[in-house]
């Protein structure tokens, strides 16, 4: 049925929020302190800005193909055979980005709270809550999206404690580390923002006006955007240059730091709430895993392919989970990140507008 | 004596001038209580002419109706119901509205082919059986009646209280020997036609050999019998019904239960009680916290407690860590071990209570509770600190204001012990995803169950984890795509006219 299927503007919003909002954020202020240093939060705002207006790309995209989710886009624009090869690569990257998060999961999880329990179990523990909500339709996982975002609220409020002992000076003179070293550190924080090309995928079963969309969508970005730049704010002038370099995980070492007359380590509720947040982001790459899977194989059902999605993505992380693959599997995830989630759709809609192809006829989407 | 019999060939012809009009009286009826099949009419013969009793089975009494309408027509021929009142309560020269108000009340009325008067007889059936407080849903304020046995007398009740021809009853019968009666019950203009239509559809297609109780009828109703959430809410209350239907819900009732099944409900339903409503608005509110929070209690304390002393210690302030480690240090069983010890023996006393006379049943209680919990305590085998957790999961899973939810929460306490004991918070959280999971998929009749937070609904939420005032509440739930929206339009309107 079409109309289960539909989900509202709010579920949208948290829907985009939950899939970006994942493993990265744990290390963002880290990884971009290595270019950007004290002007990291300006660098994520940077990203933000240029996120939004890559949204807007999204938008006029889908808004040319309003009943087509981004598969059959391709199909239209590159052809058929084309189509199915970028259709066949999508699959490839939403497995990989899958894979690359539950590696990242696992290495935090037992660094942080269990570390001797065994790898697998772990994985399995996370693939079969990813199998057990990604099999549902579009409706029941944005259901599930909602209630998981009430967890981002606890961060926002927990975060600010540390303003107790900060040091501004930490991040003075505002622009020191100059534009260039800024710039570098925006294009690494797109890994943070690597889920946002989910939108392409909701774009049709979205019950919401053109305006609305764009409200929705920019809504979501701007909450992405200051959720980040805001925690990593907090990281940069809590902790020192020096210290900030040694803490790879730098939000997690700043609610370590805190304790209230109830619980002393605040941090290990954290981090177990952060596995659903991480859930979440894996949902929506098997989901649109499958989802791809489902449009390259037409006689298999989207089910059957989430079953075989989350036993690839298993396989992957029990094989390559050592320290340096590990690194390695980062770089390439943003790297191919940034072709699939900037290049290729960009590429679409300038080729979309200069051969001026729209939807043709009543192809509609059968998200399921 | 000649049996009345309708209709009458000769009686058809002589007096064909007046048949329409009778026939239009009488299908005037009828079609205001929506061809009701409770409502019944009896043929007589009056005066040479013949008429109709018509009676809410229901509500009428069939014995009053023969010794104060058949009996005297029976002994008199020539007797004129206008002239004398031979009876109590017999009104005349009604006109058909006032006559429709009169059959809700449970009286009789009578109409006569080629005479403009209608009579009423009171036959008010008396509604004994003495209908007593239900001990599962005790209030402290509103009404104290509960429902009985007895189908007719069940459906009486809620007629009475609601005197409208918008109530709706569809009677079905189900289970091929004992042919139990169902009464699938709604409120017609609130209540969704696709809605009333799948429950009679169900109802319909059941093949079965009896239907004794209202947990066979559920199960073979709900939608997802497998899930250990409720989703057919037992009441045997009928202050609680009414606001059901009204509400826009279906009530099934079957003969010989005291137990009614409303459908489709949601989560929250599960928390409300009359009482929330009969109480001021802040107590009223702060009472539904504590039920809702209660739920989280009872299911997230006993593996709170496990995941932290096995994992966790490091969680523990300072301060608490010396009392609990005294506790915890010599205890011989790693703690899932003494909470499934203890929360096992809450439920033998718990089985054993219920199972017993209510005499017995408190005897146990206090070997139960207050001997096993001290001895086990003394000897050793489970930490005091154990022992007042799990009671006190015991106590919060039992405020919970549906018998079937509070067994859901002590029941789904166990895979959170064990998983909270095999990855410590890490267990915790998985488990807790897929319960939310389960809830998100979970739909009772296709209506989302954990609406209105999944999918989330801003009106629904006044009335699910505190209640709003009453004049708050002015639609009815979204999620069962009622037909009138509005419950309340212009409520506290005084206020305007004070002004």
């Amino acid at each position: 049925m079409k109309n289960e299927n539909q989900i509202s503007k709010l579920q949208m919003i948290t829907f985009i929020i939950q899939t970006q909002i994942g493993v990265a954020f744990l290390s963002l202020p880290y990884e971009i302190h290595k270019f950007a240093k004290g002007d990291s939060w300006i660098s994520l705002i940077l990203t933000g800005f240029f996120m939004e207006v890559l949204v807007i790309f999204y938008l006029v995209l889908c808004n040319r193909f309003p009943k087509q989710h981004f598969f059959q886009i391709l199909e239209s624009i590159l052809g058929k055979v084309l189509g199915k090869c970028f259709t066949f690569f999508y699959t490839g990257y939403f497995l990989l980005t899958g894979s690359t998060i539950l590696v990242l999961f696992v290495y935090i999880l037992k660094r942080w709270m269990l570390p001797y329990t065994p790898y697998w179990v772990l994985l399995f523990l996370m693939v079969s809550i990813g199998i057990y909500i990604a099999i549902e339709n579009l409706s029941i996982i944005a259901r599930f999206y909602f209630i998981a975002s009430f967890i981002l609220i606890l961060f926002i409020v927990i975060a600010p404690i540390a303003f107790r002992d900060v040091n501004i000076h930490y991040i003075m003179p505002i622009g020191h580390s100059g534009v260039m070293n800024m710039v570098k550190g925006a294009t690494h924080a797109t890994l943070a923002w690597q889920g946002i090309e989910i939108i392409l995928l909701l774009s049709p079963n979205v019950k919401a006006t053109r305006k609305e969309r764009v409200k929705a969508v920019t809504f979501a970005n701007l909450f992405i955007t200051l959720f980040y730049s805001f925690l990593t704010f907090i990281c940069l002038i809590y902790f020192s240059k020096e210290e900030i370099r040694l803490l790879p995980q730098p939000v997690l070492f700043l609610l370590k730091s805190f304790s209230f007359k109830i619980i002393e380590r605040p941090d290990l509720v954290l981090v177990s709430f952060w596995i659903i947040l991480v859930g979440t982001s894996f949902i929506s790459y098997l989901y649109s895993a499958s989802l791809a899977g489902a449009f390259l194989i037409k006689k298999w059902t989207r089910k059957s392919l989430v079953y075989l999605s989350a036993f690839i993505c298993f396989f992957f992380a029990i094989f390559f989970n050592g320290e340096n693959e590990i690194i390695k599997l980062t770089k390439y995830t943003t790297y191919t990140g940034l072709l699939f989630m900037i290049a290729i759709p960009v590429f679409l809609l300038i080729l979309s507008l200069l051969f001026r192809k729209r939807q043709k006829g009543e192809v509609n989407a059968e998200n399921d | 004596m000649k049996q009345p019999a309708f209709p009458n060939d000769k009686n058809e012809q002589s007096t064909a001038n007046k048949i329409s009009t009778f026939d239009t009286r009488v299908e005037f009826i009828k079609s205001s209580f929506g061809h009701a099949e409770d409502l019944l009419m009896t043929p007589i013969i009056y005066k040479e002419e013949k008429g109709v009793i018509f009676y809410l089975a229901t509500l009428s009494d069939s014995e009053k109706i023969q010794n104060s309408i058949l009996f005297p027509l029976i002994k008199y021929h020539s007797l004129d119901f206008g002239d004398i009142p031979y009876t109590v309560g017999v009104q005349s020269k009604l006109n058909l509205n006032d006559s429709i108000n009169a059959l809700l009340q449970g009286n009789s009325v009578v109409i006569i082919q080629g005479s403009e008067d209608i009579f009423s007889f009171n036959t008010v059936k008396d509604l004994s059986r003495s209908p007593k407080e239900p001990d599962s849903e005790k209030t402290v304020r509103g009404s104290h009646i509960g429902f009985v046995e007895s189908l007719s007398t069940n459906l009486g009740f809620i007629r009475q209280s609601i005197e409208s021809t918008h109530l709706k009853i569809i009677y079905h019968q189900a289970g091929q020997y004992t042919n139990t009666k169902i009464a699938i019950v709604y409120i017609d203009g609130i209540a969704n036609p696709n809605l009333v239509r799948r429950v009679e559809e169900r109802i319909q297609t059941l093949f079965t050999d009896m239907i004794f109780s209202p947990g066979y009828l559920e199960e073979l109703v709900e939608d997802t019998p497998l899930s250990p959430f409720p989703h057919i809410l037992y009441t045997e209350r009928p202050d609680r019904t009414i606001a059901q239907l009204m509400e826009g819900r279906i009530a099934l009732m079957s003969e010989g239960s005291s137990d009614v099944l409303i459908l489709p409900v949601s989560f929250f339903s599960f928390f409300q009680t009359t009482d929330d409503y009969n109480s001021r608005i802040i107590t009223g509110s702060f009472f539904r916290f504590l039920r809702v929070s209660s739920f989280l209690i009872s299911l997230l304390l006993p593996c709170l407690y496990i995941a932290i002393i096995a994992f966790h210690f490091e969680i523990i302030p300072n301060e608490i860590l010396v009392p609990v480690k005294n506790s915890v240090e010599n205890i011989p069983f790693p703690p899932l071990i003494e909470a499934v010890i203890m929360a096992f023996t809450i439920e033998l006393i718990r089985e054993a209570g219920i199972r017993l006379p209510t005499p017995i049943g408190q005897t146990i209680g206090i070997v139960g509770g207050l001997i096993i919990g001290d001895a086990i305590v003394a000897a050793g085998l489970v930490s005091n600190i154990m022992v007042i957790v799990i009671a006190l999961t015991a106590i919060s899973s039992f405020t919970i204001a549906s018998y079937e939810m509070s067994n859901t929460v002590r029941i789904l306490t166990f895979p959170l012990m064990v998983s909270a004991a095999s990855f410590g918070f890490v267990g915790i959280i998985f488990s807790l995803m897929f319960i939310v999971g389960h809830l998100c998929k979970l739909e009772s009749l296709g209506t989302p169950y954990f609406t209105p937070i999944a999918p989330f609904n801003l009106q629904g939420m006044k009335d699910a984890i505190v209640r709003f005032p009453i004049w708050m509440l002015k639609d009815r739930p979204k999620e069962l795509l009622v037909r009138n929206k509005k419950r309340l339009n212009q409520p506290r309107r005084w206020e305007k006219n004070e002004k």
